[in-house]
């Protein structure tokens, strides 16, 4: 279970990276601003 | 399935759970408002965070001194104060971005790795020592630095926040190692 959702997270990582890279406009104008827990 | 503690045995577990529970609310809100999946990657994790948080084992130690509590709350809350100049060229936000989401995937990696071991004040619990934990002592730290770091780009400002929050990463793992030997 553990090592699915380690997976998971590499996948949507490496997703939201491509998203980032690809996008032409400024979609980021809100960089994300997340609590360090 | 795992038994959740008892809310009185456990008090600040469910406190951080319910603050998780409410990020997690944030992200997913984040996610349906821009459709960045960084943001359905960190709902994961605040979810994750929260489930391992009511979980969690019992502490055998935790830090005497208050401060170090005040400081780890603290040093978790900082990165909110990270400010952005209008005039931030996209690179910068860019790179910003895939710092956030590169420290970000370690920090939620770590997470599932300590598990039911997870606490926010340095405590005491049982040791992992699997996955990136086998390579880095604070892994979750690591990420979080990795990510704060990009922010510099978009203030100069942003320079002292990140050493205030680096020192403090670095007085939270000490505290820790401590704790934990």
């Amino acid at each position: 279970m553990k090592k699915f959702f380690q997976v998971l997270t590499i996948v949507l990582a490496l997703m939201a990276v491509v998203q980032v890279v690809t996008s032409q406009e400024q979609a980021h104008a809100d960089p994300f601003h997340e609590p360090g827990i | 399935m795992r038994s959740i503690n008892h809310f009185k045995a456990d008090l600040t577990g469910w406190i951080g759970a319910l603050c998780m529970l409410v990020f997690a609310v944030i992200a997913i809100y984040k996610f349906n408002q821009s459709g960045l999946l960084f943001f359905l990657m960190l709902f994961l994790r605040d979810i994750f965070a929260a489930w391992f948080l009511i979980t969690r084992e019992i502490s055998q130690q935790k830090a005497t001194n208050k401060i170090y509590e005040l400081l780890a709350y603290t040093s978790s809350a900082l990165p909110l104060f990270y400010i952005q100049q209008s005039d931030a060229s996209l690179f910068a936000l860019k790179l910003c971005s895939l710092m956030a989401i590169f420290g970000f995937m370690i920090s939620t990696l770590a997470l599932f790795e300590l598990g039911t071991s997870f606490g926010i004040s340095p405590t005491k619990r049982s040791i992992r020592d699997g996955g990136l934990y086998r390579y880095f002592r604070h892994p979750m730290y690591l990420g979080y630095v990795i990510a704060e770091s990009g922010f510099m780009l978009l203030s100069p400002l942003n320079i002292g926040l990140f050493v205030i929050s680096v020192i403090m990463y670095w007085l939270r793992a000490k505290t820790e190692n401590k704790i934990l030997r």
